[in-house]
């Protein structure tokens, strides 16, 4: 892809963001709800770690800080998935309404162009309450900072979102097979949760399960390392930027397939 | 009332179809039970000298039973609401002799019986009879059974509240998700009641959000309740299903009239 067509794809980006955006405004109510919605999620989630640990010092040796750290880490890397491929969610609905075939006649890649067309305000809401809480818990935890550590701290975390992102992306492809994947999708949204806590918890049966089976502790337990525990895992938390790498081209690789396979509704 | 028994049987029927999503929806909370056993766990074993009001099996029983009652009241009745509306559909069902509230009570209730066999007795049994989990098989059950009952119309009861509110914001998504939030976490979903500082859990047992989750699981599992305890918490769910059908019914009136149907 040379410099021009990436040129064109960017600003074709903003301007698919610029019709997402004036086009939710009609729906003013419901877009001011939805950003405080997303926002006391994200809080009571904090709030339950503050109950916890107003009875326990540590869970398994990490600290409330160090917890923080790992949820604040979770917030920001499952943003991605909110912010730029929520129309996921929407996939089964043109499937079966037949409305998917207009993306096949434009010349644009179909992934980007399907993908693109939403934006997901809303999930500003969760970044920022994640910038808070990482930032709160860097402090308290007293580590270094500087612009090395900053540049890290950005690839870890988009490293991370392409783990949860490709996940989401291989359940929407189902559709073009079994068209509802809804509850699927559910299903894979829920393991977000699992996110949110070092993957230590899990006996060494499910550690491995979601370390190499549904790699979700690369969502934000493994890069959060990085900052925090470096010396443990060594070779997982090493890896972990190139897993979310490898895993958004197999699913990036299985969505085209699938939309190859669609023949649309017959209108 | 035999209209609305035929309702029921017709979207049960409908929602059998769907047997991919009963599937997946009940493996999410499954695996929603799996994580607070290892969380709960590795906190439990963090604890050291300390100690916490309730011991594990009690801790886990609970918020398993809070999981498999959450589950059992899934049906999205707000969701549907704000779709009738979307799609026009709504005016078809309003101009039918029917009570709009009570439809859409039996048009969902058939996805509770679902619930019931997908989710919450599965969990059930697997929590008394696999896991040998303390819960005691006695008249607390009985009392545990009508407790489930009233918390179901109390939860529906704001389940409709928030779907009638699309009538004026057209989509819900954000006071559906709040909504789940709220209640869970208030009803002692995330955390038990029990567990939580003093000054908080005083706040918590004075709100209504209690008698959904933690009410019907202190029946079931609390052993120092009597006949007397067990009347009252009944009583208390009760006053508040009251309150909230009182609350639903007028607040339906007030949104009746943002009602716009595009197109038909």
């Amino acid at each position: 892809m040379g410099v021009k067509r990436l040129k064109y794809y960017v600003r074709i980006y903003f301007w698919f963001i610029a019709q997402d955006i004036k086009g939710r405004m009609q729906y003013r109510v419901d877009f001011f709800i939805s950003i405080v919605g997303m926002l006391m999620t994200n809080l009571l989630g904090l709030l339950s770690i503050y109950v916890i640990f107003r009875s326990i010092p540590n869970i398994l040796g990490w600290s409330y800080y160090e917890i923080l750290f790992i949820y604040g880490f979770s917030l920001l890397s499952l943003s991605p998935l909110q912010l730029f491929f929520d129309n996921l969610w929407n996939l089964p609905y043109y499937l079966i309404t037949g409305d998917f075939i207009k993306y096949y006649l434009k010349p644009l890649n179909i992934f980007f162009f399907y993908f693109a067309e939403v934006f997901d305000i809303k999930g500003l809401s969760q970044l920022i309450t994640g910038i808070i809480i990482l930032s709160y818990s860097w402090i308290k935890l007293n580590l270094e900072f500087n612009f090395l550590k900053l540049l890290l701290l950005i690839i870890s975390i988009l490293s991370g979102s392409l783990v949860m992102i490709s996940l989401m992306v291989i359940g929407s492809t189902v559709a073009f097979w079994v068209l509802n994947v809804t509850p699927l999708l559910n299903f894979i949204f829920r393991l977000r949760e699992y996110t949110k806590y070092p993957v230590d918890i899990f006996d060494p049966f499910f550690k491995f399960v979601f370390s190499f089976l549904i790699p979700i502790a690369f969502v934000s337990f493994y890069p959060s390392q990085i900052f925090l525990r470096h010396q443990s895992n060594k070779l997982l938390v090493f890896i972990s930027p190139f897993v979310g790498i490898f895993l958004f081209i197999v699913a990036y690789k299985f969505w085209m397939k699938g939309t190859r396979r669609y023949k649309g509704t017959g209108v | 009332m035999k209209k609305y028994i035929y309702i029921a049987k017709g979207f049960l029927l409908e929602r059998m179809v769907y047997r991919f999503s009963l599937f997946f929806n009940a493996l999410e909370k499954y695996l929603y039970v799996l994580l607070i056993f290892f969380l709960w766990k590795a906190i439990y074993r963090s604890l050291g000298q300390e100690s916490l009001s309730m011991d594990f099996k009690s801790t886990f029983t609970y918020l398993s039973l809070a999981t498999a009652i959450f589950g059992l009241f899934q049906t999205w009745v707000d969701w549907d609401i704000s779709q009738l509306m979307l799609s026009g559909d709504l005016s078809i069902i309003l101009t039918k002799p029917l009570d709009f509230q009570v439809y859409m009570f039996f048009k969902r209730v058939s996805w509770v019986v679902l619930n019931l066999l997908t989710i919450t007795l599965p969990i059930l049994i697997i929590l008394k009879f696999i896991l040998k989990m303390p819960i005691n098989l006695g008249i607390n059950f009985i009392f545990f059974f009508l407790s489930v009952i009233i918390s179901y119309l109390i939860y529906f009861n704001i389940d409709f509240i928030v779907g009638v509110t699309a009538f004026f914001t057209e989509t819900i998504w954000g006071l559906s998700v709040t909504k789940d939030a709220v209640i869970l976490f208030l009803s002692g979903g995330i955390v038990p009641i029990p567990l939580f500082p003093e000054n908080l859990r005083r706040i918590l047992e004075i709100l209504p959000f209690k008698t959904i989750y933690h009410m019907p699981i202190e029946v079931l599992i609390n052993r120092s309740f009597t006949i007397f305890d067990y009347l009252n918490s009944l009583i208390i769910q009760i006053f508040w299903l009251l309150v909230f059908l009182t609350l639903s019914r007028i607040y339906y009136k007030l949104t009746e009239r943002f009602i716009r149907i595009n197109g038909g």
